[in-house]
């Protein structure tokens, strides 16, 4: 009897292994290769891409000016209409929140229906019949096109990427729901696409910038609460205000480096 | 001598394989080595935006222009009260805008900044529709500037009759309400 051990000569399974590492590189791997340059299931483009548009040449960024808002919630509207957000108040791109502070020294938050509707019906205003305010204000919130984005770093599939103009994407094809980046997002800025089960989030229009129009929300926002431009361009009306004023963003302390700027931001925004 | 060259190559070469090794585990090696390729922000920048300008709305709608382009509306886009013009373009959809559209900005809440023209809604004629009084693309904050729309009657005083807004001095009650137009031309300030 021969030994177990020569059953397959050292010659023979490394001739085999070989052909086993190269052989599942071409089966798997560069179908994979080629499809990703297809881009698989991707956005779907009914135009031309703006064919003059360079990323490189652009630093978008997003300023909000909360004493300015209204709380109309046209933005939140315009941009589902835009962007075929699901009208679910469950799905937003953007949202608007209201910030109320009493006597007492408490700080309530409230957002109905995303603000999509205004906040002006009984319904939405009888909670605080009782209350004594002493200040009270709109927030304006969307996707804050992070500049160390964590929904990009914990993405498992690389699906979503930053543009080098400062935005925030997702490669649709390439994403498979799997919800991390939604878990991941200290802003609460994305949400499952619930029909193509993909993650969905604000995309500052880019489709809009890229055209150099505005974002829907910004171009619609009655009060110019949301102002919108290019830090590369000294004239803009967004570079004039970064060079003056002092500007916040949201949840500083967690380092992601937001491109949402807010202007005049009372302490009790998170 | 061999076996320290030996140890430092072994040692060399543990820390370039932990450095490689490092690499690959991490995320940004993916789209590096090409495995993936995620970006498709050209086919993102590719779609066709919804919303228009407003410009193209007033290009048919010159008699709207006309008030909007000299009102304080004139920031607003069309389609911010009226919705995306698509359907409009495409399907000859009618765009109305109703009275939730002039409260969703105007209704008094208290989050809203106190300049920007508010009204309470229970007490500033909450039966009336706004542009009973109001011309959306011509508002007017104060009342003599109000846009009127009197078209064939003469219907002054179903508004200029009562006492909240009446303002019809002492000596005009007796007067024909034929008469009013002789002296006050609608929509341009009613001063005589």
């Amino acid at each position: 009897m021969t030994a177990p051990r020569s059953a397959i000569p050292r010659r023979a399974f490394l001739d085999l292994a070989g052909r086993v590492v190269v052989g599942s590189f071409l089966i798997y791997g560069a179908p994979g290769a080629v499809l990703s340059r297809l881009g698989g299931r991707a956005a779907p483009s009914k135009d031309e891409p703006p064919a003059e548009y360079d990323p490189q040449a652009h630093e978008w960024i997003f300023i909000v000016d909360t004493l300015r808002c209204i709380g109309c919630g046209r933005c939140v509207r315009a941009c589902k209409e835009e962007n075929a957000v699901p009208m679910d108040p469950k799905y937003n791109r953007t949202w608007v929140e209201r910030f109320v502070r009493t006597a007492e020294g408490d700080v309530y938050v409230d957002s109905p229906d995303a603000g999509i509707h205004g906040f002006a019906s009984p319904e939405v205003n009888e909670k605080y019949e009782d209350l004594e305010i002493t200040k009270s204000f709109f927030v304006p919130k969307l996707c804050n096109q992070c500049e160390k984005p964590p929904c990009v770093q914990v993405c498992p599939v690389s699906a979503t990427f930053k543009t080098a103009d400062g935005v925030v994407l997702v490669n649709r094809g390439k994403c498979i729901g799997c919800r991390y980046c939604i878990q991941a997002c200290p802003y609460g800025s994305r949400y499952l696409d619930p029909h193509e089960h993909v993650a969905d989030k604000c995309t500052w229009c880019y489709h809009r910038i890229s055209r150099g129009l505005l974002p829907a929300c910004v171009t619609v926002c009655p009060v110019g609460a949301r102002k919108f431009g290019d830090l590369r361009d000294p004239e803009s009306e967004v570079s004039r205000l970064v060079d003056q004023l002092r500007m916040y963003v949201l949840k500083e302390e967690l380092g992601t480096e937001p491109r949402v700027r807010y202007m005049q931001l009372d302490k009790g925004v998170r | 001598m061999s076996y320290l060259a030996r140890g430092t190559t072994i040692l060399v070469v543990a820390v370039v394989a932990l450095l490689m090794f490092r690499f690959v585990i991490t995320q940004r090696s993916i789209e590096s080595i090409g495995l993936i390729e995620s970006d498709n922000s050209v086919s993102w920048a590719s779609l066709e935006p919804v919303l228009g300008a407003s410009g193209r709305c007033v290009e048919c709608h010159t008699d709207v222009d006309l008030e909007w382009s000299r009102s304080a509306h004139l920031v607003q886009s069309c389609e911010a009260c009226h919705g995306a013009g698509g359907p409009h373009i495409s399907e000859g959809a009618i765009l109305g805008a109703a009275k939730e559209e002039c409260i969703a900005c105007h209704a008094a809440i208290p989050a809203r900044p106190e300049d920007f023209p508010q009204v309470e809604l229970t007490e500033h004629h909450p039966e009336t529709d706004c542009t009973t009084c109001h011309n959306p693309h011509s508002p007017a904050a104060a009342f003599p500037d109000v846009q009127h729309r009197i078209e064939g009657r003469q219907d002054c005083l179903a508004c200029h009759g009562e006492p909240d807004i009446g303002r019809l001095p002492p000596n005009h009650l007796d007067r024909a309400v034929e008469t009013c137009l002789g002296c006050h031309k609608p929509g341009e300030g009613v001063e005589p």
